[in-house]
């Protein structure tokens, strides 16, 4: 998600960020899933996170093919992991039941399509920007901002996501 | 023979008497039944409710809203409660043990369902 990086940055010390499994595209995707959490146990999930973003184009390309599990005990060795402990992870499934119980959970959410948000609780469906946007009638929708800042003044659990009606017509 | 003109009276009105008691019971029931068509005419609703339990870790732990209509007897349209059009629901979501930054306790938790497709 590319408003990630402009969350932590704005928000940094005052939100909680919790990134849970959802793989709908298939077996690549599950795989991809896998990969990051045995990054994790070596303490670079988040960089593998932004390394499998950041290869987004490549990884697609290879989506079919069985050279993905190639890239990605690549990508662990450009970070730095111990790759021949990653490669046991990720040849062994280790993860294969956490990512399908993740996607599992999100299903019971309600959860349809990816990305998705829930901040505090309430659903955010698909990646909307930082700032408030234009939706395809023309409606203004707010964005991350207007909604992370309401929570905050809220101050509580389950604040209401504010509703932005458009300018336009007035 | 006055006793028998009277009793003889009251023989001729037994019959009205019945009648007029015939009758009573008949609008007794008919209005009880009016009675049970309007209520069954106007549909119940219970009131959307979420309860909301903030929790030391930060993660919202909000029970899910329910809206429950009642089954109206009669025919006609059968309105149901709806919560406020611009407040999505509440979702009780954990965060099981899955990779997080940020202080556990902050006021706002975003949880992300993706994959890297």
């Amino acid at each position: 998600m590319q408003t990630l990086p402009q969350i932590e940055a704005a928000y940094e010390g005052k939100i909680r960020f919790v990134f849970r499994d959802f793989a709908v595209h298939g077996q690549p995707a599950v795989k991809m899933a896998e990969a990051a959490d045995c990054a994790g146990d070596q303490g670079k999930f988040w960089e593998y996170h932004d390394k499998l973003w950041a290869s987004f184009q490549a990884s697609s390309q290879q989506a079919q093919t069985s050279a993905l599990v190639t890239a990605l005990k690549g990508y662990a060795s450009e970070l730095g992991l111990d790759t021949a402990t990653f490669d046991e992870c990720l040849d062994s499934g280790k993860y294969a039941s956490e990512v399908q119980k993740d996607s599992q959970d999100a299903q019971s959410y309600g959860v349809t399509g990816t990305p998705a948000f829930f901040v505090n609780g309430r659903p955010v469906k698909g990646a909307i920007p930082l700032a408030d946007y234009q939706d395809t009638s023309g409606a203004t929708q707010p964005g991350f901002k207007s909604i992370i800042d309401a929570a905050l003044t809220g101050g509580e659990s389950g604040t209401p996501i504010p509703t932005v009606t458009s300018g336009s017509g007035g | 023979m006055a006793t028998e003109t009277h009793i003889g009276r009251a023989l001729l009105r037994m019959p009205t008497l019945i009648g007029i008691t015939a009758l009573s019971v008949v609008l007794a029931l008919a209005a009880a039944c009016g009675g049970d068509e309007q209520s069954q005419g106007e549909p119940t609703t219970t009131p959307t409710q979420v309860a909301r339990t903030p929790t030391p870790g930060g993660t919202p732990t909000v029970a899910k809203p329910t809206t429950v209509a009642q089954p109206t007897a009669t025919a006609g349209p059968t309105t149901v409660a709806q919560a406020t059009p611009t407040t999505p629901a509440v979702v009780q979501v954990s965060v099981d043990d899955d990779p997080s930054w940020g202080p556990e306790d902050a006021a706002v938790t975003i949880i992300e369902f993706s994959d890297f497709l």
